[in-house]
């Protein structure tokens, strides 16, 4: 007599065998229509907004080039505005510098009355200008500090120094003098000579900043992962739209070679078709994945749109968003299967017919030409990130990330994400 | 909406596959029609309710449909459709990994006793009722090793768990459908019956 178990067993496959649910399909059917409408409208609704999202990246790369541009051309005018306030402090009575001749705008010399005002620096301005009003700007300004203790030598030495100003404008055309800061005057009481430093933006809030970078990640094909780091390595650009916010964008080589593990049961699309053409479907029906090998060399290009979100003087927090097209240079693919078999043999000894079960193995391989692939925008990014200075005008960034794919990437069609750690370093 | 005519009856499946690749929806109905009840015969036994049951399959057929490109028209389409049924409700329980506790038998239910006669009236209802008690993790182990033929190792592999595991799951699984069976179906138990 059979065991419960098997007679179970035998009895569940039964039973479900000719399992009748023909009266729930319409609902069925009802319940399948709205789910797949919800999931086209979702699918469609991330394709539109990765079609505007590309469509804003573009305007925005094609806005900050010619920013960029505007911007290079109005610095190579001789032409410079007055940013900051000024205020007169020569004592009255004084008689008026020849410095008034010189420009109508320039009649009231730049000075400082307290530490607030002497908050200058001179910026945006060509390197000839900075001479010309590095010129200017000292005996001015020695004029301006010692006003206070020694108003005879300031007299004296204004009048001696209008001899040299006038000499210079009669050289170049100073039309305005930009100025925001000029810390330096403290200097110059404790009589350390003046050094006007005329160009000290803070490394990160450089209009364009270009990165050197090296990435490792981690790939996942849905449940494999990767067991060994792809590299990255490339240069990047980045473009100040906002207070807030930069363009980035760059290009970058990317070399995964590595063996995929399983997270979880072995079912994927890794292969694409390669196994269902080359295994009969029995076999497939059983068969285990015990390798999965991809070898990918790539050129990626990401167009980003950096978000800080916290500023210190030493440091910042940003989130980076965009998206990732990739060019294709080498694609190889493999997977080894093994699937049980058995066969029968007759023992002549016992006089009984036994089964021995076996393992074959199988490997599919997939590999394609340089170019013969091209994901545009095919994967998402988002990264955070943390920088901070390495040396005056540098910084090194440390960039988590995670790229989820907006496509199937590869020429195999696979459901690729990698996430990883960026470090970049700016070189400009 | 398409009904199941003499018509869609007469279509081969290769004909059916076919014409979903091209995203013919009218041939999606039909081979949902066809293969509906295949695929809740798969669900329900894994889901064992038939609310969760339809949402299986509903999201199996939306792998199947997506994926059909892949699929080798040389090869029997069932097999393949069962598989991806399979791997479907796999995903689930690994979607409700933290909720599907192991649940250790009471010491009532662990008392091995007589088998029950297993009587040849029990039906899909029955059985259900019986599969609805026990644990997701005895569930589905029972039903990949017993009904689908997955080894241990490879019901291992699928739900995380070490092949010993799956053996004393597998194990407990009979265990509690047989006093399940006993005490709610009412059976006489008879002697000299094994495990």
């Amino acid at each position: 007599m059979k065991p419960f178990s098997e007679e179970f067993v035998t009895k569940v496959k039964e039973v479900f065998t000719d399992y009748d649910a023909s009266h729930l399909v319409d609902a069925g059917w009802s319940a399948y229509q709205q789910k797949h409408v919800a999931q086209n409208k979702s699918r469609a609704l991330w394709l539109a907004m990765a079609r505007v999202a590309s469509v804003a990246l573009l305007l925005s790369v094609g806005v900050g080039v010619t920013y960029f541009f505007v911007s290079r051309q109005n610095q190579s005018n001789n032409t410079v505005e007055v940013l900051g306030e000024t205020q007169p402090t020569l004592t009255e009575g004084k008689p008026q510098t020849p410095n008034d001749k010189i420009n109508p705008r320039l009649s009231k010399p730049v000075l400082a009355q307290d530490k607030e005002d002497t908050d200058l620096a001179i910026t945006k301005t060509s390197k000839p200008q900075r001479e010309v009003i590095k010129s200017i700007s000292e005996p001015v300004a020695v004029a301006s500090v010692t006003s206070r203790q020694h108003k005879n030598l300031v007299a004296d030495s204004i009048q001696q120094d209008s001899t040299h100003i006038q000499h210079i404008n009669s050289k170049t055309q100073v039309d305005t003098v930009s100025i925001v800061s000029l810390k330096e005057y403290d200097i110059l009481i404790a009589g350390q000579p003046v050094e006007f430093e005329t160009d000290k933006t803070p490394a990160a809030d450089k209009k364009l900043s270009l990165y050197a970078g090296i990435s490792g990640m981690i790939a996942k094909v849905e449940h494999l992962i990767s067991d060994a780091p792809g590299v990255s390595v490339g240069f990047y650009a980045k473009q100040k739209l906002a207070q807030n916010i930069s363009l980035q964008t760059g290009i970058a080589v990317c070399r995964q070679d590595y063996s995929f593990q399983p997270i979880g049961y072995s079912g994927s699309d890794y292969m694409g078709e390669s196994l269902f053409t080359s295994l009969d479907q029995n076999n497939l029906e059983s068969a285990t994945s015990t390798d999965n090998r991809m070898e990918i060399l790539s050129i990626e290009i990401p167009l980003n749109v950096v978000f800080t979100i916290r500023k210190t003087p030493k440091s910042h927090f940003y989130i980076t968003t965009g998206a990732s097209s990739l060019v294709f240079l080498d694609q190889k693919f493999s997977e080894t299967v093994s699937y049980p078999y058995t066969t029968e043999f007759y023992n002549p000894q016992t006089g009984i017919t036994q089964t021995e079960a076996h393992f074959k193995q199988f490997k599919a391989e997939d590999s394609y030409n340089a170019f013969s692939k091209v994901n545009l925008f095919g994967l998402f990014n988002l990264m955070v990130g943390y920088s901070f200075p390495l040396t005056q005008g540098s910084l090194v960034s440390v960039e988590p990330f995670l790229q989820l794919p907006i496509t199937d990437i590869t020429s195999n069609n696979i459901n690729l994400s990698f996430g990883g750690i960026s470090l970049k370093v700016q070189i400009r | 909406m398409v009904t199941s005519s003499e018509n869609d009856l007469s279509l081969s499946d290769a004909e059916i596959v076919s014409g979903c690749i091209e995203g013919k929806q009218k041939f999606q109905e039909i081979l949902y029609r066809r293969y509906f009840s295949y695929a809740m015969s798969i669900g329900i036994r894994y889901m064992a309710n038939p609310d969760d049951a339809m949402e299986l399959v509903n999201d199996g057929f939306l792998k199947v449909f997506t994926n059909l490109k892949k699929y080798n028209p040389s090869k029997p389409f069932k097999a393949w459709f069962a598989k991806i049924m399979v791997n479907t409700s796999i995903d689930y329980y690994r979607r409700n990994l933290r909720s599907n506790k192991t649940v250790h038998l009471d010491s009532d239910i662990e008392e091995k006793g007589a088998a029950p006669n297993v009587i040849a009236e029990i039906n899909a209802d029955d059985i259900l009722q019986l599969f609805a008690q026990l644990p997701a993790t005895y569930r589905y182990t029972f039903n990949l090793y017993e009904v689908e033929g997955y080894s241990h190792e490879e019901i291992a592999e699928m739900m995380k768990i070490t092949t010993s595991t799956s053996r004393s799951n597998l194990s407990r699984a009979k265990q509690m459908l047989k006093e399940l069976y006993k005490q709610q179906l009412n059976v006489q138990p008879f002697c000299h019956e094994t495990l």
